[in-house]
Parts: structure tokens; sequence; C-alpha cells
């Protein structure tokens, strides 16, 4: 054991596909000949079967478009607020001062704690789902931007300085741009939580989306469709993360971290 | 000119006073290459923090052609001991950021940029992010986007500290044929007695809490200046000559 971490690329795939492969048997020995009974752990194949006929009824699509839209319109409006508070608070003291500890304030309640009251301001609509979200993902996001901008080296700001920046320049022009990886990062676990929050809203009260999906086939016990719904929302999930961090490479080449 | 008067600069340390630098006053003329040599810790840095206007002296007056210095501003360029080049900058993005400050065609941005690929010899790596370059290749990058600036003073913050013994011989030469074409202002800050004798006109040699001027040397050996000059009994016995200074 030399601690190097280096393995080729097939050598890597293999061992992903290994981990799949064991976690597959094992639910099929757990499932064999109803050891443990449909209702509770349907087998792999009856799965596959729900997702098939989720998708051909259409409804497949159209709640996991509805949830996608919820998760997409919530994420760009926290990060459409997160980025210039987050800058903010990093740079200035004095907005630290004044709004970071009503943030933490905030960060400290469940989002799900403000779906009742979401209801009564704004109904069951689109709305009260993305105020859920933005409730969720904003402040979390806030307190991770205005880190990474804390975290800027002294000696960066100092070099711009001396090159004649001006504060805007300095913001706008190293702050932001030496920012930008970490708070790609910080976006891309974000958006994970993000799913948490909206099939939370959608379990307590939507007419569409993964989460309706999932309490509707509770209701008439079809423990077949929500495993549907989980495998969608891992998959989902899966492929943010990827296309975050391909996105990450072509961004940010420049970083170390581009390479790996 | 660059004046430095009365110089002071103190800071509170549970609840006591430390006199980090006391009464530094200097003329400096225009055009010379001045070095100052200290052992670590005496307070170069934070002088050249207060010319550069980075931090404020507790007392004493800084005055550049006629005017007090209060505020970082391009007409002091900072060469700093680790690399700060911007690393989501290529080299010439680097080198160019000063000028992308200001008011300049892209020709003209371009035509300076192009000069100082040329001078330092990094042409072929222009597209090069800083991660990808050598450590003496990042300072030469920092050099030439400080130059770029045309600023009326260099200050360079032991720019050679972080580099290998031969890396630092060859970004010596580099920069005494660099001064011998542009003749600027510049305040070199090491604690290379060596090296300072190879760079500068005048070595001031500074002493230790608080920083005080402790002797000045004018440095005899004509230009251009080679990398042999170091091997002569002449450069020997003044580098010799200083580094006793500064042990006492």
């Amino acid at each position: 054991m030399n601690f190097t971490r280096k393995i080729s690329k097939t050598e890597y795939l293999a061992h992903v596909a290994a981990g799949l492969l064991i976690f597959l048997l094992i639910w099929l020995a757990l499932t064999h000949k109803g050891f443990i009974k449909p209702l509770f752990l349907p087998a792999p194949w009856t799965v596959v079967k729900a997702l098939a006929a989720l998708w051909s009824s259409g409804s497949l699509i159209a709640d996991t478009w509805a949830s996608l839209y919820r998760i997409l319109l919530g994420c760009l409006a926290s990060f459409a607020i997160a980025l210039p508070l987050g800058v903010m608070l990093g740079v200035y003291r004095r907005a630290e001062a004044l709004v970071e500890p009503l943030i933490a304030f905030i960060r400290y309640i469940p989002p799900s704690a403000f779906i009742p009251l979401a209801i009564i301001w704004l109904g069951i609509g689109e709305a009260e789902k993305i105020l859920i979200l933005v409730l969720g993902v904003a402040p979390y996001l806030t307190l991770l931007i205005s880190d990474t901008v804390i975290a800027t080296r002294r000696d960066l700001v100092d070099a711009a300085l001396t090159l004649g920046a001006r504060p805007a320049d300095v913001i706008l022009r190293v702050i932001l741009p030496n920012s930008m990886p970490a708070i790609w990062d910080s976006f891309r676990i974000m958006i994970g939580a993000a799913w948490t929050f909206v099939i939370t809203a959608e379990i307590v009260g939507a007419s569409s989306g993964l989460g309706h999906l999932m309490i509707q086939s509770q209701r008439f016990l079809r423990t077949d469709n929500i495993f549907a719904g989980i495998i969608v929302i891992g998959l989902l999930g899966l492929a943010t993360d990827y296309s975050f961090k391909l996105t990450y490479k072509i961004f940010f080449p420049w970083t170390e971290k581009s390479h790996a | 000119m660059l004046e430095l008067q009365n110089i002071s600069k103190s800071y509170l340390h549970s609840l006591q006073s430390i006199e980090a630098v006391k009464d530094i006053t200097l003329p400096i003329r225009e055009g010379e290459f001045i070095a100052m040599v200290g052992p670590s810790g005496c307070g170069k840095s934070t002088l050249l923090k207060m010319i550069a206007g980075l931090i404020e002296s507790s007392s004493g007056r800084i005055i550049l052609d006629g005017r007090e210095v209060i505020s970082p501003d391009k007409d002091r360029g900072l060469v700093f001991q680790g690399f700060t080049l911007f690393p989501w900058l290529t080299v010439r993005q680097n080198i160019g950021f000063g000028l992308s400050l200001q008011k300049l065609s892209e020709q003209q941005k371009s035509a300076i940029v192009e000069h100082y690929l040329k001078i330092t010899d990094l042409g072929d790596f222009a597209d090069f992010y800083p991660k990808d370059l050598s450590g003496g290749m990042q300072q030469r990058v920092a050099i030439a986007r400080t130059l770029a600036n045309n600023p009326k003073v260099l200050l360079m913050d032991e720019p050679f500290g972080a580099l290998d013994s031969q890396t630092r011989s060859q970004m010596q030469e580099f920069l005494t044929n660099l001064w011998e074409q542009e003749h600027k202002t510049v305040i070199f800050i090491t604690h290379d007695v060596q090296e300072a004798v190879f760079l500068a006109d005048t070595v001031y040699v500074l002493s230790k809490r608080p920083m005080q001027v402790k002797k000045v040397f004018r440095i005899p050996f004509p230009r251009p200046r080679l990398h042999w000059l170091k091997r002569t009994k002449e450069f020997f016995e003044l580098s010799n000559q200083i580094t006793s200074e500064l042990e006492i």
C-alpha cells in the first residue's frame, strides 16, 4: 500500500460495476421467493416493470418534469439571492453583522416547518413549492458563498490593489473569479439538498411531481411505484452531479482539481 | 522622486506597544536600484507595504513626486515573495491585468503585453495557466505584470526567496538585465547579502526591532553586471563587509 490512489479507468469502472452488482444480488436474495413480502420490498424486475408502465403512461415524464422545473426555478432564485448577498457578507463585516444572525436563524428551521405558513400565504401552487425550496437553499448557499469569499487569499487582493484595482474591480475581477469554483461546488451540493425540500413539499400538498407520485402510490399500496420514484430521483441526482463535475472542468480549467 | 520622511510603525500586542519600524528617512533618487538587507522578521516587508500603501504608517510621510502616499495605486508596483499570479488568468491575461483596468485601446494593450512576453521570454507560454508554470517562470510573469503597468517605483519583497538557488541566480541576472534597459526606481528587499550586492546601486543594512537604517553601502561595480561578478575578489570582500555589519 503506497497511498497513491492511482488506478486505471477500466479498473475503476470494473469496481463501479462490481459494487452495483453486489447491491443487486443482495436485493435479489432478499426478495427471493417472497422472503420479504413484495408489499415491503418488491423484486428488482417488478420495479423495472413499474418504471416501464409509468413511463408509457406518460405520468413519469410529467411528474419528473414538474419536480425538475421546481428545482430549476427554486435553485436559480436561490442563486440569484445568495450570490450577491454572500459576496457582500464575505467582503463587508458590517453587512455580515447586519444579516448573518437572521440567516443563521432561518437556517436552523427545517424548511418543512415553513410549509403550513407557505400554504396559507400562497396556496398549494408552484409559488409555495418554490418558496419552500428558496427558504431551504438560499440561507445555506449564502453562508457557503460568504465563507468562500472570506477565504480569498489576501495577497491576491493586495496584488490587484497595487496594480491599480478599485474596490469594484477587486470584487468583480479577483474575489468573484477566484471564488467561482468553490461556489459552483456549493451549488452542486445544494441542488442535492433541493431534492429533499421539493419532495417534502410535494408529499404535503401537490397535484404533480415525483413526491406526489410517491404519496399516491403509498395510498394504493403500490410499493413498486414508490421504488420507481426513488430510482428516478437517484438517477437524476447522479446525472446532476456528473454534469456539475463536467462543467466544473470546462468552466475552471485553471484549477488543480480540473485535472482529477 | 520617492521620499520616506520619519516613517515609524508600532503595533499593539497584548496591551504593549511594539515598535517595529523607527524613524526611517530616505531620499531615493529616480532610477536608483536600492536593496535593503536585514535579518528576517525585522520589518522590511512592513516598510515595503507602507510604501505600497497597503499598510498605514504610525507616523511620518511617504511622498512620491510631491504627492503623499495614502493608498495603493499603480504608480507603485509590488512583486511579492509568494506566488500571487491570478490563477484563473493565463500568462498573457495576467500581464495585461493592470492594463485592462485602464482606458487603453486593445492594440495598445496587446502591444505592451507582447513586449513583456518577449522580454521575459515567455512567448511560448502565453496561454498557460499559472499552475502549469515553474516557480521561476511565475515570478517572471509577476515582474512582467507589474512592469506592464509602467509604475514609477518597483517594490520587490524577496521576490526570489521561494526559488531554488540555481533559478534564483538566473532570475537575478534577468532582473539586472531588465533594469539596465528600463531604469526604474527599484526598492528590493532581501536577506541575501550577495543578492543585494549583485543587484543594487545602494545597499541599506537594517537592524532588528525596531528597524532602523544601520549603514549604507554604495556598490561600485559597473554595469552590465553578469554572473561571474559574484566570483570576483572585490565582490566577495564587499559582501563579507556587509554581512559582518549585519551580524553585529
